[in-house]
């Protein structure tokens, strides 16, 4: 089953996430800040990595800047979940070097399914 | 005693006498001589018996008397008889020395003859010399005692046999051969070795060349008087040269005679006269006063030197110089060469050639450099004479030129003396009088006038002759009677001592009645200007006031008698300092125009406004004002009131402007507080969303009834705050300016249905009719599809929301033209419970629901509307609203197809 790399500094948000996740059979290696997650990221090679913008000292863009520095995960989806909904936030982002972008709160209903979607694309990429 | 001395004194005894005269001379002395004595005897006697009465003083005086008459006749014999012996004395000692002469010796005669001057020789009947003296030894060359017996033709060849000839010329011929002339005079002797002729003979060379010396200076006397004669006659300067040239060859006897005048620009004399020239001796010279000096010919060296060149033997001269081959060659043995001078140095030379050597000595010489000079002042007589005539001829053209001026001038001219004699007039004189020049000649000035003109007219001419200057305006009579008025000017001049009055006169009668016509036209406009509303007043240049019309007397408030004639200082007191004054000083310095509105303060106090406007005049200038007062009062009232007012705008304008920032600075604080509380607002609201979710999809356990319909009332609270949170920062993107819209081209009757659709289950489940028409020719357009499709929903949302009975229609059509833009238009209506009308528009007013008291029974956030107008806007379209209360309301959205 596929890896899933989450940053997030909020607890409730990483469980929320982490039980969704879980449940549709996913294993799901949380960190609850940018470096944790750095090093995480280098150790477990995630096949999908879950990005909060707001975090504590680094914030998700630089995060994202410094995985996409790492030879290893230079292709590895990385998906930013955010609040930050304001005009430009989702641009930041893919210009970070995101893959993709979505918006807190998230739909329980519908989450799991893009996760997936952006974590199958990978997968398919890999085995071609 | 003393006086009867005297007649014997006076016969001088010393004289020699010739007997007759002896005689008449002795004859009245020795008469007088009796007549005294006798005189004496008888009177003295009585004279000394009258002085003395006694007889022995008498006796003793008259002894005396004796006495004295016996001492003075002895001393009067005595001198006559010492003068007789020295007169004897004398006739002895002259009959001594002749006796003496007479017997001189043979060997003076002889010593005479040795050292006569001239030469005397004498010979025999054999023509054998046999005698001869120094001089004659002297006048041969021989020897005495050679010559002594020598034939006398041997030196005197041509002498005759014997000739009875006193005196003859004769050319006797030295020893050595030479001749000699003489002058001869024979005497023919019988001496006693038989007849002998005795020859006194005279060299006269030198006589002979005082002779030719003489011929010459005889012949330059009379060269010089006919070249003086030429000058006097000559007419122009070629043919004076000529003829002096001439006048010193065939007259001066000079073989060759030529003037040279000098070329300042090629510095060569060249020859402008010759006489005598047969031998062609000039054709080939030049003379360049450019030579070296030791090439120097004399003509050169004359001219240069500016004295006289005399070459009295050209053989002699150095035979390297050019001219002396040509000049020997032409026979010429002597020249000379005479600087011809003009006003700065000399002009030329003139040159004279004699085939004689030595012809110039000092006579000839002064005599050429005289004539020489004569030449020179003949020239600058000429030259002055012809600059004399260019002067007369430029004299003779000026005097035309006046002349024809004169004629030519309009009007008449004259010009006569004191005495009213015409000394000039012009031909328009003639003409406009009528008078015939000679006519004229005759009259007077007065003569053509008549009336009391003629009283007016002398009297100016009078003027003239006593101030220099008058003029006249008179009628000037013609010969047929006719009278035309003329304006006359005199100036008196003085002409050869005499006052003259010179001037002209000038039709005037056309001017007159043009002035006429002015004068009556000015009558005219003086009348209107008399009674315009405007004042008018005119002021000299010293101020005076000239003019004032009636007007003036109103706006100046006072009579214009007060005024006219005095200064506007006079009439005004202080006005100088005044601004009227200074507009009108302006005009009257600047001669310019001027218009301006002006409060003047009267000396009564009152202030009046005139609308005043100023122009330069002929006399000064004229003002023209009318009275204002009253609009000016009006105007200023208005002015206050309008400052005011614009005092309050300006004030207003601050306020909104600090209102305006204030209110900037508030959108900021609250775009910044609302992107703040949208982002913490979502963070617990993705818990409660989330797990929501989780908890009712069942994934966490199964939930009773009253479990899920609670949990999806939380739910959808949750919801609802999602939306107000996604709705304000929606409008407060579009409020602070950060929502864009994009400009792609869509498929706009897909986003429609697509809008629709996304509906339809809600309308039918209130059980409502939705209804939708689109064109056919809705298609692709540009613009933001995902905003359009944003406020069609929210329509269709609130007019389900809204409907409780009835339909909902969605009517979609193209409008407009290419040309103006065409635009896609889309009305939504509905059967709902409609807005009234005042509410309409707060419909798109943020926060706002109509009658809020149905706020819980119709959800929203208020803000949709306002945020559909905007987006609208931003797309370059508009929402616009009409509704019915309790009827229905019908929502359009207007964008332009083309995105613009």
């Amino acid at each position: 089953m596929a890896t899933v790399l989450l940053i997030e500094d909020n607890e409730q948000n990483r469980y929320l996430v982490t039980y969704l996740l879980e449940r549709q059979g996913y294993i799901v290696i949380s960190a609850n800040d940018g470096r944790s997650g750095l090093e995480l990221a280098a150790q477990v090679d995630p096949d999908v990595i879950l990005l909060d913008i707001q975090l504590p000292t680094m914030d998700g863009h630089e995060v994202a800047r410094a995985l996409r520095t790492m030879a290893s995960l230079r292709t590895v989806p990385i998906v930013a979940v955010t609040s930050y909904a304001m005009m430009g936030d989702r641009e930041k982002a893919l210009a970070a070097g995101c893959t993709g972008y979505i918006e807190k709160p998230i739909d329980p209903a519908s989450f799991v399914a893009e996760v997936a979607a952006y974590a199958a694309s990978y997968l398919a990429d890999d085995i071609q | 005693m003393s006086d009867l001395a005297d007649p014997k004194a006076g016969a001088d005894i010393s004289m020699p006498i010739e007997p007759p005269s002896r005689y008449k001379r002795a004859l009245p002395i020795v008469a007088v001589y009796a007549a005294v004595a006798t005189l004496w005897i008888l009177f003295s006697d009585a004279v000394l018996a009258s002085l003395f009465s006694d007889r022995n003083l008498l006796v003793q005086w008259s002894t005396f008397k004796g006495l004295a008459f016996v001492a003075v006749t002895s001393a009067l014999l005595w001198v006559m008889v010492l003068k007789t012996l020295a007169t004897i004395e004398r006739s002895f000692a002259a009959l001594a020395s002749k006796d003496a002469q007479l017997r001189l010796s043979e060997a003076q005669v002889s010593a005479i003859v040795e050292t006569a001057t001239d030469a005397i020789l004498s010979f025999d009947a054999d023509h054998r010399i046999v005698f001869l003296n120094t001089a004659a030894q002297r006048l041969f060359q021989c020897e005495k005692e050679t010559a002594r017996g020598e034939l006398i033709t041997r030196y005197l060849p041509e002498l005759p046999a014997v000739t009875k000839q006193n005196s003859l010329s004769l050319v006797g011929r030295r020893s050595d051969g030479t001749a000699v002339p003489i002058e001869a005079s024979l005497s023919c002797t019988d001496a006693p070795g038989g007849p002998a002729t005795t020859i006194i003979l005279r060299d006269i060379t030198q006589r002979l060349a005082q002779q030719v010396e003489f011929e010459r200076l005889q012949r330059l006397h009379e060269a010089r008087s006919q070249i003086n004669r030429s000058i006097v006659w000559a007419v122009d300067r070629d043919q004076l040269l000529d003829r002096i040239c001439i006048a010193l060859t065939e007259h001066g006897g000079f073989r060759l005679a030529w003037i040279a005048r000098h070329d300042a620009d090629t510095n060569i004399l060249m020859p402008v006269a010759k006489a005598g020239d047969d031998l062609g001796y000039l054709d080939n010279l030049r003379i360049s006063t450019q030579t070296e000096p030791g090439m120097r010919g004399p003509s050169a060296t004359s001219f240069l030197t500016a004295l006289p060149y005399v070459c009295n033997d050209i053989q002699a001269e150095p035979t390297i110089l050019p001219w002396r081959q040509a000049a020997i060659q032409s026979g010429l043995r002597s020249m000379a060469v005479f600087p011809i001078m003009g006003p700065s140095g000399p002009r030329g030379t003139l040159n004279v050639y004699a085939t004689e050597a030595d012809y110039f000595k000092e006579p000839e010489l002064r005599l050429l450099t005289e004539s020489a000079g004569d030449i020179a002042y003949a020239l600058s007589a000429l030259e002055l004479d012809q600059e004399k005539e260019l002067a007369q001829a430029q004299a003779r053209r000026e005097r035309q030129f006046s002349e024809s001026m004169i004629d030519s001038l309009p009007g008449i001219l004259y010009f006569y003396d004191s005495a009213g004699q015409f000394l000039r007039w012009n031909r328009n004189f003639e003409i406009i009088s009528g008078y015939s020049a000679e006519e004229i000649s005759r009259m007077h000035p007065i003569d053509f006038f008549a009336g009391p003109d003629k009283a007016l007219v002398q009297s100016r001419i009078e003027s003239v002759f006593s101030h220099g200057e008058a003029f006249v305006e008179a009628n000037f009579t013609a010969k047929d009677g006719r009278t035309t008025q003329h304006y006359f000017t005199g100036k008196r001049i003085e002409l050869d001592g005499r006052a003259c009055l010179v001037g002209v006169g000038i039709d005037i009668s056309d001017r007159l009645r043009a002035e006429k016509k002015l004068r009556d036209s000015e009558e005219r406009y003086r009348q209107t200007l008399d009674r315009i509303i405007e004042s008018c007043q005119l002021f000299a240049f010293d101020w005076t006031y000239l003019y004032l019309n009636e007007a003036a007397e109103k706006n100046n408030r006072r009579p214009n008698s007060e005024v006219l004639g005095r200064t506007i200082f006079d009439a005004w007191p202080g006005i100088e300092h005044t601004e009227v004054f200074a507009l009108f000083e302006s005009c009257m310095k600047s001669r310019q125009s001027n218009r301006q509105e002006i409060s003047f303060g009267f000396p009564d106090g009152l202030r009046g406004w005139f609308d005043v406007t100023v122009h330069p005049a002929p006399e000064g200038i004229y003002v023209l004002s009318v009275e204002i007062t009253e609009r000016k009062q009006a105007e200023l009232a208005l002015r206050e009131l309008n400052e005011n007012l614009e005092q309050k705008i300006v004030e207003r304008t601050t306020a909104l402007h600090a209102a305006l920032e204030r209110a900037e600075a508030a959108d900021r604080i609250k775009s910044a507080f609302l992107a703040t509380m949208s982002h913490e607002l979502r963070t617990p609201l993705n818990s409660i969303i989330g797990f929501t979710g989780i908890v009712l999809q069942g994934l966490a356990g199964p939930l009773n009834d009253e479990q899920n319909k609670q949990l999806t009332m939380v739910r959808g609270s949750a919801r609802h705050l999602l939306d107000l949170i996604n709705d304000v920062l929606d409008l407060s993107k579009i409020e602070a300016g950060q929502l864009e819209v994009r400009k792609e081209v869509f498929d706009a009757r897909a986003a429609i249905e697509r809008a629709v659709g996304s509906v339809r289950l809600h309308a039918k489940s209130k059980g409502l009719e939705l209804t939708t028409t689109i064109a056919d020719d809705i298609g692709e357009m540009i613009g933001d599809r995902r905003r359009m499709e944003q406020i069609l929903l929210n329509i269709l949302n609130n007019a389900i929301k809204f409907t409780d009975h009835g339909h909902v229609k969605l009517n979609a059509d193209i409008r407009g033209d290419a040309s103006a833009g065409r635009e896609l238009q889309v009305t939504i209506s509905d059967t709902g419970i409609g807005i009234k009308t005042d509410d309409v528009e707060k419909l798109f007013q943020p926060f706002h629901q109509i009658d809020s008291g149905l706020t819980r029974q119709h959800e929203g956030t208020g803000l949709g509307l306002a945020i559909c107008r905007r987006l609208a806007g931003l797309m370059g379209g508009e929402v616009t609203a009409v509704s019915q209360w309790q009827k229905g309301s019908e929502f359009t959205l207007t964008l332009p197809i083309d995105g613009k």
